[in-house]
């Protein structure tokens, strides 16, 4: 019920006493004063629980948050500093002109900001001309009075809120306790904010996994298309030089397009490398030994303004790896590195040596799609003098196609960063201009337990016995009659069978005349798998290769015994088949072990 | 430089009442350039009634004041040192030399989508053509139908930060609330706002004071959204108002909400103990409160305010004299007082413009009856409704 604010007029007769009614005015007065007082703590909390009660993105509510603290509490300057990178970084603000806020907080010893930090409690300062710790930025905008507030939500510390008042009317000890409160509640929003992003990044990582496992099929299989073709065209070449006599003048073209053809094939191979498709079969191997013999090898390939050093220094660090793979990403790196030194001179290093884990540089990592997992690692490290690459290059040189040179297909460091993710590896970038660019890669560091095996002896190859009988089993006519041609030239009878259940047939048919089998994987009705596994328990002891335009480890991925004992990689050259064949034959009399033939 | 030029600004003011927008504009720019002395003009300020052709008039001020970049807006009745231009009165213009003070002005057209955003980048825009100082006030002119106008005032304070000073004024159109524009040059600014960055080596201070006195209990706002307030602690914003009021819920009617409301308007509870003045211009069938301008957002408190034409009035000679102690060298005072203000002055209107010019002296003061002030001086907020500001300069 409202109380006049005007005394009675003159005249009026008031049935109260004029004292009741001043007596009546000042309990009046006092009670709207202890009200006001009330509902203004009230209303500190009441506004900023409805702005988060709110769904508002977290720079939009973080901003309103700070505007009402600034209403609420009279404060000129309300900034909110994440701390979670270790330094001090402006999230919102409020007061602080925004066009230097960045820098010059970034600039800020931030003393006060720490120590609310490390304390957990409020940092006062009642007179912040008189306190040397209070930052510039503050200090240049007239603050006069200020609070550092810790942020802390519920999973962790994550930052501090400053408020200041450019008047000398400092914050008291019940707004302090009032504040650390609304700080809190900022804290859950910090938090809630944190685990919406990882759950985001999280999304973003499956989306970006089930579309690279989308592409990285449709690329196998274009790939598998392209090496039976590549077989034909390969095999077809070989059989032309053989018909050509010596110093025919056609047999530079042959060689020219066999040449072509096997370029062809080794395109298709990185571009698998570059998805993570081109695993090959890994094995433990010692990188100090597989990085010695691929920098020997290309070392004759070293242009003479670059100077080469290699640093092996510890001689065993065992990785499980691909070799010819990690060849081919030592070799990216290294032409890399010295088509980057147009100079007169420069250097290229390359390291070996094992580091921890927590020693990764994280935020040098390039497209890395979580933590380093292992305790240690072995790094590789080709360091040049050269050129130097841009942030904005940096942030490109893995695309595939991207070349900065006139030179060059643009697939060599997006295979070395496919090789290096099939191998649970890392890779970092680090490149100043005109300083020099340094690649790492990091791979698994393989236990004690596992050691590089020891190279088998040799066997003797067993002599080709002519008109030998062998099936060839392939569901594309073309690479049939060429594969069939082949072997017609070394010498063996040949059947052949268009998919497994022919095969099977043929084989139950000549059971025991058939010297060994070519069988193709991929087939329609019955594959190789069935197909191998069908003419095994009719003849355990046949010789096998197992054929495929597929990479062998996902040709091998997952699958148990019986397992081919020679794979032969489409496409594959005459010498090549002739090697496969060798193995197959004495991999039999030795007793059947798994063993590949490789063609890139 | 000329110490003494830099020392004190020098100022001018005219005004006329012609009906013809050339020959007004003419009249009240040569008077106000006539006590420069033969020294070019700076900044003009103009502020008008709407009636006229505005592009003739600004032209007709240009050919007077020649290259100084002219700033202004349509009112509600314009305060010329001392004297007071009712609705459809005339143009009042007010003519400075730069003195210790580098002007920069910029402008923004059609900015009601993102006044935060405006606000920043006139600012920014305002400021880089003044150039660097020790001290600043920023001066805003908006159009008072933008929406909400204290986004625009913390978009301005972003970029400026406290050391600047902020003050300004909503435009009029003598409260027919259908169109109200800014000036910037020959530009006549639809749905926009104008800036004068007032660079400065000495602190420039906003006085602000409003004369209203608290009735009834505070009250917490509940419910509010866009420019309406809609419950009052939990209730409908209506009927808890006309409670406040000592009516029977329902029997303030739409039609007369206006004349009440605008006696007694709602004050914001600050932290201190003041208030922040918010004037609800209309009561809808809803039972909600639309409120010019700024709306209390929900959580905060409110009161319901009173004030007679004499507490009031009192505030005009304080602001003005407050101004002028805080800048004792200053060479003109600038005024802007609330339309609602002289709606409850009514016939006695024309006091206020003389007790602003007593106050003042021999220092001419100068403004305009707007709809919307602005002066932030403490926190983020600086936008205020039935309440008088100044700054002196």
């Amino acid at each position: 019920m409202p109380i006049p604010d005007q005394p009675p007029r003159a005249g009026a007769t008031p049935k109260a006493g004029r004292g009741e009614i001043d007596r009546l005015r000042v309990e009046h007065t006092a009670a709207v004063q202890a009200l006001q007082s009330a509902i203004r703590d009230t209303t500190r909390l009441t506004r900023l629980f409805a702005i988060l009660s709110e769904p508002a993105p977290l720079a939009q509510l973080l901003d309103r948050v700070l505007s009402t603290l600034s209403e609420l509490f009279l404060a000129d300057i309300v900034v909110l500093l994440d701390a979670s990178g270790g330094g001090f970084v402006p999230l919102a603000m409020i007061g602080v002109p925004a066009d230097s806020a960045h820098e010059a907080i970034r600039a800020a010893e931030n003393r006060h900001a720490a120590a609310a930090l490390r304390s957990g409690a409020p940092v006062l300062v009642p007179q912040a001309r008189a306190d040397p710790d209070v930052d510039a930025f503050l200090r240049d905008l007239d603050a006069e009075t200020i609070v550092w507030l810790p942020v802390t939500g519920d999973q962790a510390a994550r930052g501090v809120l400053v408020m200041a008042r450019c008047r000398p009317i400092p914050f008291a000890r019940a707004d302090v306790d009032l504040l650390r409160a609304m700080a809190y509640r900022v804290g859950l929003i910090l938090d809630r904010s944190h685990a919406e992003q990882e759950r985001q990044a999280l999304e973003s990582r499956m989306r970006q996994a089930e579309k690279a496992e989308s592409l990285g099929r449709m690329a196998s299989a274009i790939a598998h298309h392209f090496n039976n073709m590549l077989l034909v065209v390969l095999g077809s070449l070989d059989m032309v030089m053989q018909d050509l006599a010596a110093g025919h003048k056609s047999r530079d073209d042959v060689l020219r397009a066999r040449e072509a053809a096997r370029r062809a094939a080794k395109t298709s191979g990185l571009m698998l490398a570059y998805l993570g498709q081109g695993v090959g079969l890994r094995e433990p191997v010692n990188m100090t030994e597989v990085a010695r013999d691929a920098v020997e090898t290309l070392r004759a390939s070293l242009p003479a303004n670059v100077r080469l050093i290699v640093n092996l220094g510890e001689p065993e660090l065992t990785v499980v790896a691909n070799v010819p793979q990690i060849t081919e990403l030592l070799a990216n790196l290294l032409v890399n590195s010295w088509e980057a030194i147009d100079a007169e001179k420069g250097e290229v290093c390359v390291t070996v040596r094992a580091v921890p884990a927590a020693k990764i540089p994280v935020s040098q990592l390039v497209a890395a799609e979580g933590k380093p997992q292992a305790e240690a690692y072995v790094c590789l490290e080709v360091a040049d003098s050269g050129c130097g690459m841009t942030p904005e290059t940096i942030g490109k040189v893995f695309d595939p196609f991207f070349t900065t040179k006139f030179i060059g297909r643009g697939l060599g460091l997006p295979v070395v960063l496919g090789t290096v993710r099939a191998h649970d590896g890392f890779v970092s970038v680090q490149s100043q201009i005109g300083i020099g660019t340094t690649f790492r890669v990091f791979l698994p560091l393989a236990g004690p337990a596992l050691r590089p095996a020891a190279k088998p002896p040799a066997t003797a190859a067993p002599a080709v016995a002519p008109h030998e009988l062998v099936l060839l089993v392939d569901d594309e006519d073309i690479v049939r009659r060429m594969v069939e041609c082949a072997l017609d030239r070394f010498g063996y009878e040949v059947i052949t069978a268009a998919d497994g259940f022919e095969a099977v047939e043929q084989f139950a048919r000549q059971r025991d005349a058939i010297r060994f089998v070519i069988l193709d994987l991929t087939m329609p009705r019955m594959d190789g798998w069935a197909t191998l596994a069908a003419i095994r328990t009719v003849r355990p002891e046949i010789p096998v290769i197992m054929s495929s335009g597929y990479d062998e480890a996902q040709v091998l991925a997952g699958r148990q015994m019986p397992r081919p004992p020679v794979f032969l990689h489409k496409p594959y050259t005459f010498d090549e088949l002739r090697a496969a064949i060798q193995k197959a034959l004495a991999a039999a009399e030795a007793g059947a072990v798994a063993t590949t033939v490789e063609s890139r | 430089m000329d110490p003494t030029r830099a020392a004190r600004i020098r100022a001018g003011t005219g005004l006329s009442t012609e009906t013809d927008s050339r020959k007004a504009g003419e009249q009240a720019a040569r008077a106000a350039v006539a006590p420069l002395g033969g020294e070019p003009p700076a900044l003009v300020m103009v502020f008008t009634t709407p009636r006229y052709e505005l592009p003739e008039l600004l032209a007709a001020i240009r050919a007077v004041t020649g290259e100084a970049t002219l700033v202004g807006a349509t009112g509600s009745g314009e305060i010329v040192q001392g004297q007071y231009l009712g609705f459809g009165g005339g143009v009042g213009v007010l003519a400075l030399t730069a003195g210790p003070y580098r002007f920069g002005v910029a402008s923004g057209s059609h900015i009601r989508a993102d006044l935060d955003g405006a606000g920043q980048a006139i600012a920014r825009a305002s400021r880089a053509a003044a150039g660097a100082s020790s001290h600043a006030a920023a001066l805003l002119l908006t159009d008072s139908m933008l929406g909400d106008l204290q986004q625009f005032v913390q978009g301005v304070y972003r970029v400026a930060g406290p050391r600047v000073s902020i003050v300004g004024a909503g435009a009029g159109d003598e409260q027919k609330f259908v169109r109200t524009v800014v000036f910037h040059n020959d530009t006549i600014v639809e749905e926009g706002a104008v800036v004068v960055w007032i660079a400065s080596e000495q602190p420039l201070t906003v006085v602000t004071q409003h004369g209203w006195q608290p009735i009834g209990i505070p009250m917490i706002v509940t419910r509010a959204a866009g420019t309406e307030i809609m419950e009052l602690g939990g209730r409908s914003a209506a009927e808890a108002y006309e409670e406040q009021l000592g009516i029977a819920p329902g029997q303030l009617s739409a039609e007369k909400f206006w004349s009440t409301s605008i006696s007694h308007p709602f004050g914001l509870i600050q932290p201190d103990g003041t208030t922040v003045i918010r004037v609800a211009r209309a009561k809808t069938p809803q039972g909600t409160l639309r409120i010019q301008g700024c709306v209390p957002p929900a959580g905060s408190a409110v009161q319901v305010m009173t004030g007679s034409t004499e507490s009031l009035m009192a505030v005009a000679g304080q602001v003005v004299s407050a101004a002028l102690r805080a800048h004792p060298q200053a060479g003109a005072v600038l005024t802007f007082s609330c339309a609602a203000r002289a709606m409850i002055f009514g016939a006695g209107v024309a006091e206020e413009p003389r007790r602003l010019q007593a106050a003042g002296g021999a220092v001419p003061t100068f403004g305009f009856y707007c709809c919307a002030e602005f002066a932030r001086t403490s926190g983020v907020l600086g936008t205020h409704n039935a309440t008088l500001t100044a700054l002196a300069l």
